[in-house]
């Protein structure tokens, strides 16, 4: 191995550190995940009133009843144990959570506390950034377009729709909604309605 | 009006479809080669060991490729005649990456699955160096059991559809969420619903 190849691979590993870091805390990310997905399922509860153990059971129930939480919470103990730099047991939490609900998220994403994902079967890689209440609907792929490593920064509050692509490096607004089948490849305002192939704003959300 | 098939020609037209399948070390090797030239790693290996070595590796590290290995497995198991592995192969590759691959489809040597989540039933062949993305169907149209043929190269985007007995020429680039129905020019980059050639 050259000095440049070793300079490039030490370069790499720092900035896959970095990327780790910015992972939010397991309970944090998992209680937020649960708040969120109760909200969206009709379950409304006070998060400044409940308890740990409330949170606590909650989240086991979700697991239950819910389609891809569990895969959810796979996906979030798989990111902490890599920011904590435990071998093989992220990638094994990779596999459960693609078999139990076909649900694919990369390394290099980053993805606030408190998403919905409302049955799974999301694939989600490259250096995307996922806002605070965003809901990803079934058959949705939020990544690249080949040639470059940077995806889509999605805001808060973001509707993707079923079977929506979201691919590309651009940014997508807060409070969005993107329709059903959708493919988004530029830039989205806040607060807009956007549909189509290629995706054009079609109304105010 | 022709008469339809007997039963044992039934079975002897799967059976010559099985025969067309490549070899599983070849396949598998050049599956390993194209993974990893796709995902910018060194796809040129040193030896035997650093193949077997690549390859396991990306059994782990590759959300689709344990499936595709499966697959390659299966499909050279049919080639050879072997009852009831081959079935449990598919369940197999189906439950670790939602891959399922009919067995009417010929896979040439080299072909990347991006995450797996694809469906190719009929009479499909796909030629070596195409890239499969997720939620990708490559399948027929009502009566016709005559499926797309893939080119070499060919990039499919994801949650495109492949529909019926259509042609898809070199290096065609199909956009993600297109619907083609018709032949696609070599090197044509398409989109749309259904799909339109662009620039």
């Amino acid at each position: 191995m050259t000095p440049a190849e070793r300079a490039e691979r030490k370069e790499r590993k720092r900035k896959l550190r970095e990327l780790h870091a910015r992972h939010p805390k397991f309970f944090d990310a998992v209680a937020q995940d649960a708040y969120v997905t109760s909200c969206h399922r009709g379950e409304y509860f006070d998060p400044n009133k409940a308890s740990m153990l409330q949170y606590a059971s909650r989240a086991l129930r979700l697991m239950w009843s819910s389609d891809a939480f569990f895969a959810h919470v796979c996906y979030r103990a798989r990111m902490r144990l890599r920011s904590l730099g435990v071998p093989v047991l992220p990638r094994l939490l990779h596999k459960i959570s693609m078999i139990t609900s076909q649900l694919s998220i990369g390394d290099p994403v980053v993805m606030a506390p408190g998403v919905y994902i409302a049955h799974g079967q999301t694939v989600i890689d490259g250096l995307v950034e996922i806002g605070h209440g965003c809901v990803i609907a079934p058959w949705t792929s939020i990544g690249l377009v080949s040639g470059n490593l940077q995806g889509p920064r999605i805001g808060e509050r973001v509707f993707v729709g079923t079977g929506a692509r979201v691919l590309g490096d651009f940014e997508v607004g807060d409070d969005v909604v993107i329709a059903a089948q959708a493919m988004v490849t530029t830039d989205v305002p806040s607060g807009v309605i956007v549909g189509g192939i290629p995706a054009k704003v079609i109304g105010n959300a | 009006m022709s008469e339809s098939p007997t039963p044992a020609e039934k079975r002897a037209f799967v059976r010559s479809l099985a025969q067309r399948n490549p070899g599983f070390r070849v396949a598998v090797v050049e599956d390993a080669r194209v993974t990893c030239h796709q995902r910018g790693e060194r796809y040129e290996f040193r030896s035997g060991l650093d193949t077997l070595f690549q390859i396991i590796r990306l059994m782990w590290v590759s959300d689709a490729f344990t499936a595709h290995v499966a697959y390659r497995l299966r499909a050279a198991l049919m080639r050879r005649r072997v009852p009831v592995i081959p079935r449990l192969l598919h369940r197999f590759a189906m439950r670790s990456a939602q891959v399922s691959i009919g067995p009417g489809v010929l896979m040439h040597p080299g072909v990347y699955l991006v995450h797996g989540q694809l469906v190719l039933d009929g009479l499909v062949e796909v030629h070596p160096g195409a890239v499969l993305s997720p939620w990708v169907t490559v399948g027929l149209r009502a009566g016709n059991v005559q499926g797309p043929t893939i080119g070499p190269r060919v990039n499919v985007g994801t949650g495109a559809k492949l529909i019926g007995p259509i042609t898809i020429g070199a290096e065609a680039q199909i956009g993600a969420n297109a619907v083609v129905v018709s032949d696609v020019r070599p090197g044509a980059t398409v989109v749309g619903m259904p799909a339109r050639e662009v620039g």
